[in-house]
């Protein structure tokens, strides 16, 4: 037989999309915590069950209000011992929510590479219930920073809002898809719908080996994008 | 009613959406070329496919009308094996003249499985392929047993034997990865899926990273690129079926290492040419000398007659001890049962740093008392002779496992996810090296008889 002296067929690196979770979890967020809480756990539920997009999407959670905090870090899903029980209270400073995140990709992203990935670019999904308590050119800047087109890791943003969420600051903040849970709609429900969501596109992603994202969420509308990238 | 065999459509190839009846609960949306999946309340065990409007292609109709009147020409035993090895289309749905999508039989129930998720809890639902190329640890967390080389040989031959109908009729499948195939690891069986958007003939490239046939457009290249538009034929099809098959044998993800492992297992086995075949179907840096699957299944009836269809496995308990601090965090849920107290909380960029909860501890690798076992007595059958000389393979820079190696800084998962080292190895089938299987007892025993018999002629001479 002979062979070809090009690398093994299939053999080469496999894609990796780091996914950031970034949870709202202010004073207002309160009667959604065991919603919140317990999709998580769904979310968990499904991506363990087909390795193909545990591997795929690797998942970052960060949790905001007056700080930020990363809950939990970036890793293989099938890695995680234990999920947070997130709590809810304080402000809704987004400031702090895109510094962590831009400085955890600055982290993430070269460790996954060492680690032998072809690394996408990264994906956040921003969930939150209201605006920012933060001053307007705080969080505008760190914003900025973190969708800076000269910086190689920006990542695509897909907002999701619902309770007091403002549509226009949503539609800034988001890079591909922007979507505001409709007022009737029962927002424990909208809550859950949006991680179904975000889990729906990771698997629909970890086929096609990019990142898609959902055209509509049921219950949702979906806001205008201001800035694409 | 039943989704077996091939029959018990009772519409005919051709249905109108308004024939279908009440759409049932929705099972999937955005999926692919799929609008969405309905179950179909009227016919139980089938489901509507409603492809996205804009992914509708002229000449589909022709097509899904080829795919669909292959069930009436098939024999009864290849209908018995469509129906129950794959969700071969069952009728082409149009409104109006227009095709608006498919029906399909729903995968039967036993292609579902119990996975353990968080604390010991389990969940039911349908095992996708790519279990088959996971290391044991991973099996173990999810309490899903470990198959023996010969169960994983009877999934695999359902898989192969689908191929082999698709190649037979010159339907190009073109798709050949972990997402479009359940298997059972109780029955030893496989299913394939999404046979709907296979083709008569060659078809444009579905680009499936890690799947790409390298030699795609007869040229050498090493990764198809994205959007490229090589036609897929059946001689990709051989090389992707041939994939596929080599990492679920093998339990490796990664190509060097499943081709290693594979040749190491089918000549333990005594079973040279199933890696031989697969190898060159992967291998060969011609299209044209990638065997036939018709050839490669041959060899894998032949090998599962001699082997037998045993499998199973043990289910491990699951490890590891989650530490993770966090702020909003009140507590911590373990997913394995094993959590202690709420880990201490950082917040702020002081305790920003790469750290969570650690990686599961490894699962214990006891094998389980009811599985299988290979033949440990009877004589070993002569060794058939290689198609094609079957050289080791060389592990690559990517040998190992290193895709699933956990990342953002965090310390090196403790459980065996990387290196070739650590790969799984079928413990019922006995260890490369060192292990101690039937295979070596008769070799021990072959020994000790030599010997009396050598002693015994000494003896016989001198005394």
């Amino acid at each position: 037989m002979s062979s070809s002296n090009t690398e093994p067929a299939g053999n080469v690196k496999a894609k990796c999309l780091p996914t950031y979770l970034l949870l709202d979890t202010s004073g207002s967020m309160l009667p959604f915590a065991d919603t919140l809480n317990k999709t998580l756990d769904h979310l968990y539920d499904t991506v363990v069950k087909s390795p193909r997009v545990s591997e795929f999407a690797h998942i970052s959670i960060i949790s905001f209000n007056t700080s930020a905090h990363v809950v939990l870090p970036m890793m293989d899903i099938e890695q995680v011992t234990a999920l947070p029980e997130v709590m809810c209270g304080g402000g809704t400073r987004y400031g702090d929510a895109f510094s962590l995140v831009h400085e955890r990709i600055d982290v993430d992203v070269p460790a996954l590479n060492d680690a032998g990935r072809a690394v996408l670019r990264p994906a956040v999904f921003f969930l939150t219930d209201g605006n920012p308590t933060d001053e307007e050119g705080s969080w505008t800047e760190a914003y900025s920073r973190l969708v800076d087109p000269t910086w190689r890791r920006r990542p695509h943003v897909i907002t999701y809002g619902f309770g007091a969420a403002n549509s226009d600051i949503l539609g800034r903040i988001a890079t591909k898809a922007a979507f505001l849970a409709d007022e009737q709609l029962d927002q424990q429900e909208a809550l859950a719908g949006v991680l179904s969501s975000m889990l729906q596109s990771l698997v629909t992603s970890a086929r096609a080996d990019q990142l898609l994202i959902p055209t509509d969420v049921p219950g949702f509308i979906s806001v205008p994008v201001e800035y694409t990238d | 009613m039943t989704t077996m065999g091939g029959s018990g459509w009772p519409l005919g190839r051709v249905a109108s959406i308004a024939s279908l009846g009440q759409l049932g609960r929705t099972i999937a949306t955005n999926n692919g070329q799929s609008d969405a999946i309905y179950e179909l309340d009227r016919h139980p065990g089938f489901l509507f496919k409603q492809y996205k409007s804009f992914m509708v292609a002229g000449d589909d109709a022709s097509r899904l009308d080829g795919l669909t009147g292959l069930l009436d020409s098939a024999t009864a035993a290849e209908r018995e094996l469509l129906g129950k090895a794959s969700s071969w289309p069952r009728c082409r749905v149009v409104r109006g003249n227009e095709t608006i999508g498919v029906v399909l039989p729903r995968a039967p129930d036993i292609f579902k499985t119990e996975f353990t998720i968080r604390s010991g809890r389990t969940t039911r639902d349908y095992l996708e392929i790519d279990w088959l190329a996971q290391p044991k640890e991973a099996c173990d967390r999810r309490g899903l047993p470990w198959l023996s080389f010969s169960a994983r040989l009877s999934v695999v031959r359902d898989i192969v034997r689908i191929a082999e109908f698709c190649e037979r009729n010159g339907v190009v499948y073109g798709d050949w990865s972990y997402a479009n195939a359940f298997c059972s690891f109780n029955q030893e069986c496989g299913y394939v899926i999404d046979i709907d958007g296979a083709s008569f003939g060659p078809r444009p490239q579905i680009f499936s990273h890690m799947w790409e046939d390298p030699l795609a457009g007869g040229a050498a290249v090493t990764v198809t690129p994205v959007g490229s538009q090589q036609p897929t034929d059946t001689l990709t099809d051989r090389f992707g079926v041939a994939l596929l098959a080599a990492r679920c044998l093998a339990a490796q993800r990664d190509t060097n290492a499943a081709l290693q492992s594979l040749y190491e297992q089918a000549s333990r086995h005594k079973c040279p040419k199933i890696s031989a075949l697969v190898r060159q179907a992967i291998l060969a840096d011609k299209r044209k000398i990638r065997p036939r699957v018709a050839t490669l299944l041959g060899e894998i009836e032949q090998a599962c007659s001699k082997l037998g269809q045993t499998g199973g496995g043990p289910t491990t308990q699951p490890g590891g001890v989650p530490s993770q601090p966090g702020a909003n965090v009140s507590s911590w849920r373990s997913v394995n049962g094993k959590i202690g107290a709420a880990p201490n909380t950082g917040s702020g960029s002081a305790q920003r740093r790469p750290a969570g909860p650690p990686s599961a501890a490894p699962a214990s690798g006891r094998p389980n008392p009811g599985r299988a076992t290979p033949p440990t007595s009877r004589p070993r059958p002569p060794v058939p002779p290689a198609a094609v000389p079957v050289p080791p393979p060389k592990s690559g820079p990517e040998g190992g496992r290193v895709a699933s190696a956990g990342g953002g800084g965090m310390p090196p998962p403790t459980s065996s996810s990387s290196g070739s080292a650590s790969a799984p190895r079928d413990i019922s089938a006995g260890q490369p090296s060192g292990g101690f299987d039937g295979e070596a007892l008769f070799d021990c025993l072959m020994i000790l008889v030599l010997l009396v018999a050598v002693g015994l002629g000494v003896w016989w001479v001198f005394f």
